[in-house]
């Protein structure tokens, strides 16, 4: 396919420090009958980097996201095939237990979703579903959750109030403690900071740069200078096709396909 | 052209008021009636006595006492079957056509007339203990509180955001958990309302009572047995000669449009609150 200048694989230079914790395969991604929104998709995730992916609306980066952990499942309708690997395991094939993967994939969704129960809990739901850990046990899992999301500080003097109480900021925080309770490979984000202030999404922002260092991150984003600072490749998607996928560096500053450039140029989208 | 225009506006607007007038005002007569001769009964005795028989002194004591005991059985009856039975069409049937013609004959039954679902219980459960009994009287309630709590179930579950659901699932857990630990909480407000309202419809009615429970001049708390309440004891009191008897079914009105009142209020004021913490 000449049109997609997605470079092979095998051609993109691994050094030793890179292996591919996802890889996304000839994916094809389709809502309802013949509405198609992916079209041959092919993207490696690579372990501990934080990939970013931008694009137009419509374009399909969010729907790709959904396919990583196959939250589009709890739509009739919607389907994907094709492969998608996380280590050596195609997740599409229904060989891998739909909670497992999830619990392997975290999401962040783009408007913070606190479960109506307390900062506590909200990050036990979670740990529960797979632990049966004693309540000191407990207590330190959500401590760890919470200072791996730089939110610990903020809240441990009203961990039993509710977290409807905290504010946007520390509501997405709160998420991302949620997911990181469970220990997870990867982390998928939903254009996790539009809903968010300036300030709010520093923090986030700041944060993500350290969860590389435990964590797998993919990133939807609709605001380019964020995928510039904070991630270190970039997939540049279009009408439900990967156009370019390369080094962030690289993308923005001397991308290959003229579509990139234009986009990156501000001259669509 | 204009001044069509006024004049008509205005004749609307007072045909609209004169209805409203009327409207009210039979509703203020109701009431009126309904406080002046009641409040004339209310005493102490009211509340420890039980019913008197024709010429002596009583209270109202077993009948409020069975009708407490049979709507609580009702709506513990009804509640937990009402809540699956909603969370099954919001989550499962959704709109599969098992799931819409449920809903279409829940809607039959919310409507249904009381005195079906009383000769019904009668026939079911009246004929085949042998005599009338509190368990038939608690089916009967239960069975009209049944669809309001399956339907407002049904419509809170709808309102759960999809975001919380994704939230939930996302973090893989199973769909049941979602609904049950994360959807039910986040309606929790709205299920208890549902079921304050459902106490509020069952707590007045007569007709399904009359041909189950019946009545009790004793104070019984056997469900197996007859059981005394509230609505038929007015029914068979307001049709009597006796003046007292009038006088303790006018006082027995008044408590049950009390009580009903304070179950609507607290129905409206419950959300509030719960916004508020």
């Amino acid at each position: 396919m000449s049109h997609v200048a997605y470079m092979n694989p095998a051609e993109v230079v691994e050094t030793d420090s890179l292996t591919r914790r996802m890889d996304v395969q000839g994916l094809n991604f389709y809502y309802n009958r013949g509405a198609q929104a992916l079209r041959d998709v092919n993207l490696p995730i690579y372990k501990n980097r934080v990939t970013a992916m931008i694009g137009p609306s419509g374009c399909g980066k969010s729907t790709l996201l959904r396919c990583m952990n196959r939250i589009y499942q709890l739509y009739s309708g919607q389907f994907a095939e094709g492969k998608i690997m996380l280590d050596t395991t195609n997740i599409l094939d229904g060989s891998m237990d739909i909670n497992e993967l999830r619990s392997k994939v975290g999401m962040v969704f783009q408007k913070p979703t606190p479960f109506p129960m307390s900062i506590y809990d909200n990050i036990a739901f979670g740990v529960k579903l797979y632990d049966k850990l004693s309540k000191r046990q407990m207590d330190e899992r959500v401590e760890k959750a919470l200072r791996q999301a730089h939110l610990w500080e903020e809240v441990k003097e009203k961990l039993h109030q509710d977290a409807s109480s905290l504010s946007g900021g520390q509501q997405q925080r709160l998420c991302i403690a949620r997911t990181v309770a469970l220990q997870p490979e990867v982390i998928l984000m939903d254009e996790p900071t539009s809903a968010l202030d300036p300030i709010a999404t520093q923090a986030i922002e700041q944060l993500i740069e350290q969860l590389r260092n435990d964590y797998t991150i993919v990133i939807v984003t609709h605001n380019m200078q964020q995928a510039a600072r904070i991630s270190d490749y970039t997939a540049f998607m279009y009408l439900g096709e990967l156009v370019e996928f390369d080094e962030t560096h690289n993308i923005f500053s001397n991308a290959r396909e003229q579509r990139t450039r234009d986009y990156i140029a501000g001259s669509f989208g | 052209m204009r001044l069509r225009r006024k004049i008509t506006n205005m004749v609307f607007q007072l045909a609209c008021m004169f209805a409203t007038i009327i409207g009210l005002s039979v509703l203020v007569a109701i009431l009126y009636t309904l406080v002046s001769k009641g409040l004339a009964g209310m005493q102490w005795s009211l509340f420890t006595e039980i019913t008197p028989g024709p010429g002596s002194e009583g209270g109202l004591a077993n009948a409020m006492l069975g009708s407490l005991i049979m709507t609580s059985m009702g709506i513990l009856i009804a509640a937990p079957i009402g809540v699956m039975g909603g969370t099954w069409l919001a989550e499962y049937g959704a709109n599969s056509k098992v799931a819409s013609t449920i809903r279409f004959l829940n809607g039959m039954l919310m409507s249904a007339p009381s005195i079906l679902i009383g000769l019904f219980v009668y026939e079911m459960v009246v004929i085949n203990m042998g005599h009338f009994s509190g368990w038939a009287g608690a089916i009967a309630l239960a069975i009209i509180a049944l669809p309001v709590i399956i339907s407002t179930t049904e419509e809170m579950l709808k309102l759960v955001p999809t975001s919380l659901r994704e939230a939930g699932s996302g973090l893989g857990a199973p769909k049941w958990k979602v609904v049950t630990l994360l959807g039910y909480r986040a309606i929790s407000t709205g299920l208890v309302t549902g079921i304050l309202l459902a106490i509020a419809r069952i707590s007045g009615e007569t007709a399904p009572l009359l041909f189950t429970s019946m009545n009790n001049s004793f104070m019984s708390l056997d469900p197996n047995q007859p059981m005394a309440n509230l609505p038929v004891t007015i029914y068979q009191f307001a049709m009597s000669p006796d003046e007292t008897w009038n006088q303790l079914a006018w006082s027995g009105a008044l408590l049950i449009t009390l009580t009903i009142l304070a179950l609507n209020l607290s129905s409206r004021l419950l959300p509030r609150l719960a916004k508020r913490r």
